[in-house]
C-alpha cells in the first residue's frame, strides 16, 4: 500500500517537472511605446504582451528578407478592444499599410496574408476606438507572425487603384477576404478591398473580351466590379449570397487602357482562414458574340450578319443590340434560342428608341419566337431573363429574313388607331402572346363584304368585324388551319380584330376580302 | 283593370308613333342599285334622352335566315337594310341589337325588351321596290309601314 502511494506521489512529481521545464514565453521589454523602441521579433515566433494601461502601446519590428507572405494573429485580451497597426519602413520613413481592428471587446485580430517583400515592418499593437481604453495587467496577449512563400496571389495591401495589383492575360490568383475592416480606406467606407488591374496596350488587337469569375468563400458575401481606366464602373456581378461565386463574362476591350477588378466583402464579413479563387482571362472577340457592357441601349451592340450569341450573366444582366437590315421594309423571323436555365424575354425597340413589342411566349428553357418583324432602317432589341441566369450558357438571337406573298400585318397594329389598312386581303401572325391585330376596312360607300378568314395552324383565333367606331358586331372562332367565310357590312368603315385564343407562332393567318353579291 | 291599362298604353304608343314629328320615313338609304328591291328603316320615335339613346342595329332575318343587319347609329337614328327579294311572299324578322359600351361590343337585347311586332310580310314581285318602315317605342311597341314605288 505505501509503495504504491510512493509510486503515485513520484509520477504527479514527474509531471509537474516535466510541465514547468517547457520552453519560457518571451514577453516584450517595455517601454516600447515608439517605433525606435520597437521590440525586435522573428518571423514564425510568438511574443506576448500586455496592454497594461489606457494609454499603453506596444511596437514590434521584423524584418523580411524574402518575397513572402506573413499571417499576423493577435489573441484576444479579456475586456480590452485592442487593434493593430502595419506599418513598412523604407528608407528611414514609416508608412502605414493596415488597420486591422474588428471593433470588439476581448476578440482576436488577424491578418491572413500580409505581403512582405524584403524590407523592415512595425507592428503596433493598441487600442481600438470604439470601446473605452482600458489595460489589463493580468491577461497577455500572444502576437504570432507566420511567413510562407509567396504564390500567385494577391499582394495584400490593395486597397485602391493606386495599389492595384498587376495581372496578366490568363491567371489563376488566391486571396482573402482579410481583414474585415481597414481603417486606412477612407474611399470605401473602411472596408477591406482587393483591388487588380490589367493593362491593355495599342499593340493589342482589339476588341478583346475579358471573363472575370470568383470562387467564393464561406460566410462572405463577395461583390465583384470592373472600372475603366476612369474609374467608372463597367459591370458588376452581386449576384450569390455567403460563400456564393460571382462572375462576369465577355467584358468588351475596345480601347486600350488600364482597367480595374475590384472585389470586397459586404458587411464587413472575412474569412482568414479559406481563400478566395480569382480566374481571370483575356480572348479575342468572335465575330458573332456580344460584347458587355452593353446593358443599356446607347451601347447596344451591332448585330453584323443575321445571329448573335450572348450570355445573361447575373440576375440584371440585359443585353441590347442594334440591327440594320441591308435594304428597308424587309421583313424578318427573330428566334432566341433559350438555355434551360433561363425565362428569357425579348423586347423590341424601334430606331426612336420607342418600344415596339415586349415577347415573352415560353417558360423556361422555351425559345422566344417573334414571327413577323418588319425593319425599316434598324431596330433595337433587348435580350433578359425574367428569371434565372447562366454565365456559362449562351443563349442565339437569329434574325432571319422571310418571304410571304402578298401583304403582311405590320407591328404594332394592337388597337383601333395603328390597324393596318387592309384591301384585298393580308397575312398575319400571333406575334406574341396575347397580340391583338386590327386591321381597317375603308371604302367610299356601304359594302356587303364577304370575309374569307384561313386560321393559325396549332392554333385558334377569334376574328370579329366592328361597326365604324370599333365596337364589335360580330364574332367567329377560327381552330386551325380551316377557312371560315363570312359576310359583313362595312358602312364606309370598319375593323377586323384578330385575337389569339390558342397562341401559335409559326404560321401566318390569312384575311381576304371581297364584296359579296 | 290590367287588361284596360294594357289596352291604354298599346294605344297611347300606336298614337306616339302616328304622331311622330320626325318624318324619317322621307330618309333614303345612302346606296340603291339597280338590282335592290326590298328596303328597310328602322328607328326609335319616342327617344327624349340622350343618355338612354343607345347605339343600336337590327339584325334581318329573312325567310329565318339570316341576312344581314341594318346599319349602326343610336336609336332615334334611321338605321338602313337594302337587298334583293325574289318574287315571292317573304317573312322579315327583325331583332335589336345594342351597344354594351363597357363590353366594347354589340349584345343582343333581351326577348321581351325586343320590339313587338318583329315581323313583317312582304311580296315582292319583278317590278316594284318595297320600303318598310319599323317605328318602335321605348315601351317596345312596335309599327310597320309598307310602300311599294
Amino acid at each position: 500500500m505505501l509503495k504504491r502511494l510512493i509510486k503515485t506521489i513520484f509520477l504527479i512529481s514527474l509531471i509537474i517537472f516535466a510541465f514547468s521545464c517547457k520552453k519560457s514565453k518571451l514577453f516584450e521589454t517595455e517601454p516600447n511605446n515608439t517605433f525606435s523602441q520597437a521590440n525586435r521579433v522573428e518571423l514564425n515566433s510568438e511574443i506576448y504582451g500586455y496592454l497594461d494601461s489606457e494609454t499603453d502601446i506596444d511596437n514590434f519590428i521584423f524584418e523580411s528578407l524574402e518575397n513572402q507572405v506573413v499571417r499576423i494573429e493577435l489573441s484576444g485580451v479579456k475586456g480590452v478592444n485592442h487593434a493593430m497597426q502595419i506599418w513598412r519602413v523604407e528608407n528611414s520613413r514609416v508608412t502605414p499599410l493596415k488597420i486591422i481592428d474588428d471593433n470588439r471587446k476581448s476578440s482576436p485580430e488577424e491578418f491572413a496574408n500580409l505581403h512582405t517583400p524584403p524590407g523592415i515592418y512595425i507592428i503596433t499593437v493598441m487600442h481600438g476606438n470604439r470601446d473605452e481604453k482600458k489595460g489589463n495587467t493580468e491577461n497577455p496577449y500572444m502576437l504570432r507572425l507566420t511567413s510562407r512563400q509567396y504564390i500567385s496571389e494577391e499582394e495584400e495591401p490593395n486597397d485602391s487603384s493606386a495599389n492595384a495589383n498587376h495581372i496578366s492575360d490568363t491567371v489563376q490568383i488566391t486571396g482573402y477576404f482579410s481583414p474585415g475592416q481597414n481603417l486606412v480606406n477612407e474611399q470605401g467606407e473602411y472596408r477591406e478591398e482587393d483591388w487588380f488591374k490589367f493593362i491593355i496596350d495599342e499593340t493589342e488587337n482589339l476588341p478583346l473580351l475579358a471573363d472575370i469569375q470568383l470562387k467564393g468563400v464561406s460566410g462572405v458575401d463577395p461583390v465583384l466590379q470592373v472600372l475603366d481606366s476612369g474609374l467608372n464602373l463597367i459591370a458588376s456581378s452581386d449576384n450569390s449570397g455567403p460563400g456564393g461565386d460571382e462572375s462576369i463574362q465577355n467584358i468588351g476591350i475596345k480601347d486600350p487602357g488600364t482597367f480595374y477588378i475590384l472585389l470586397y466583402s459586404k458587411n464587413y464579413q472575412y474569412n482568414n482562414n479559406e481563400a478566395y479563387f480569382l480566374n481571370f482571362r483575356l480572348k479575342q472577340h468572335e465575330p458573332g458574340t456580344e460584347i458587355e457592357n452593353n446593358d443599356t441601349i446607347e451601347r447596344a451592340n451591332t448585330i453584323s450578319g443575321n445571329e448573335i450569341r450572348g450570355r445573361i450573366s447575373s440576375a440584371d444582366d440585359v443585353d441590347y443590340f442594334l440591327f440594320k437590315p441591308d435594304s428597308k421594309n424587309n421583313l424578318f423571323r427573330v428566334e432566341l434560342t433559350t438555355p434551360a436555365a433561363m425565362d428569357t424575354v425579348i423586347e423590341v425597340y424601334d430606331n426612336r428608341m420607342s418600344k415596339i413589342m415586349e415577347v415573352d411566349n415560353s417558360g423556361p428553357g422555351g425559345n422566344e419566337i417573334i414571327p413577323n418583324l418588319f425593319i425599316n432602317e434598324g431596330v433595337y432589341f433587348k435580350v433578359s431573363s425574367k428569371s434565372g441566369f447562366d454565365s456559362n450558357a449562351e443563349y442565339v438571337l437569329r434574325i432571319a429574313p422571310m418571304h410571304i406573298e402578298g401583304p403582311v400585318e405590320k407591328e404594332p397594329n394592337n388597337n383601333l388607331r395603328d390597324a393596318n389598312i387592309i384591301n384585298k386581303s393580308i397575312s398575319g401572325f400571333i406575334s406574341y402572346k396575347d397580340d391583338i391585330d386590327y386591321f381597317l376596312i375603308k371604302s367610299d360607300s356601304r359594302k356587303k363584304l364577304s370575309l374569307t378568314i384561313r386560321g393559325v395552324k396549332d392554333g385558334i383565333v377569334k376574328v370579329s368585324t366592328t361597326d365604324p367606331l370599333g365596337y364589335i358586331i360580330r364574332t367567329v372562332e377560327v381552330k386551325g388551319d380551316q377557312t371560315i367565310s363570312m359576310v359583313e357590312m362595312f358602312d364606309k368603315k370598319g375593323y377586323i380584330i384578330v385575337e389569339p385564343v390558342k397562341a401559335a407562332y409559326n404560321d401566318p393567318y390569312h384575311i381576304t376580302i371581297e364584296e359579296a353579291r | 283593370m290590367k287588361t284596360c291599362i294594357l289596352f291604354f298604353t298599346a294605344l297611347l304608343s300606336l298614337m306616339l308613333i302616328q304622331c311622330s314629328s320626325v318624318d324619317r320615313g322621307s330618309l333614303i338609304p345612302e346606296r340603291e342599285s339597280s338590282d335592290i328591291n326590298f328596303i328597310l328603316t328602322a328607328y326609335d320615335t319616342d327617344i327624349d334622352d340622350p343618355s338612354k339613346d343607345r347605339r343600336s342595329y337590327y339584325r334581318v332575318y329573312i325567310n329565318k335566315i339570316d341576312s344581314g343587319r341594318t346599319t349602326t347609329g343610336l336609336e332615334s337614328q334611321a338605321k338602313f337594310f337594302e337587298t334583293q327579294l325574289p318574287p315571292n311572299r317573304h317573312l322579315v324578322k327583325l331583332e335589336k341589337w345594342v351597344l354594351d359600351e363597357e363590353l366594347g361590343r354589340y349584345v343582343k337585347l333581351n326577348n321581351i325588351e325586343q320590339p313587338k311586332p318583329d315581323f313583317i310580310y312582304v311580296t315582292a314581285d319583278k317590278t316594284g321596290i318595297i320600303k318598310v318602315t319599323m317605328k318602335s317605342t321605348k315601351f317596345g311597341n312596335a309599327a310597320f309601314s309598307k310602300v311599294v314605288e
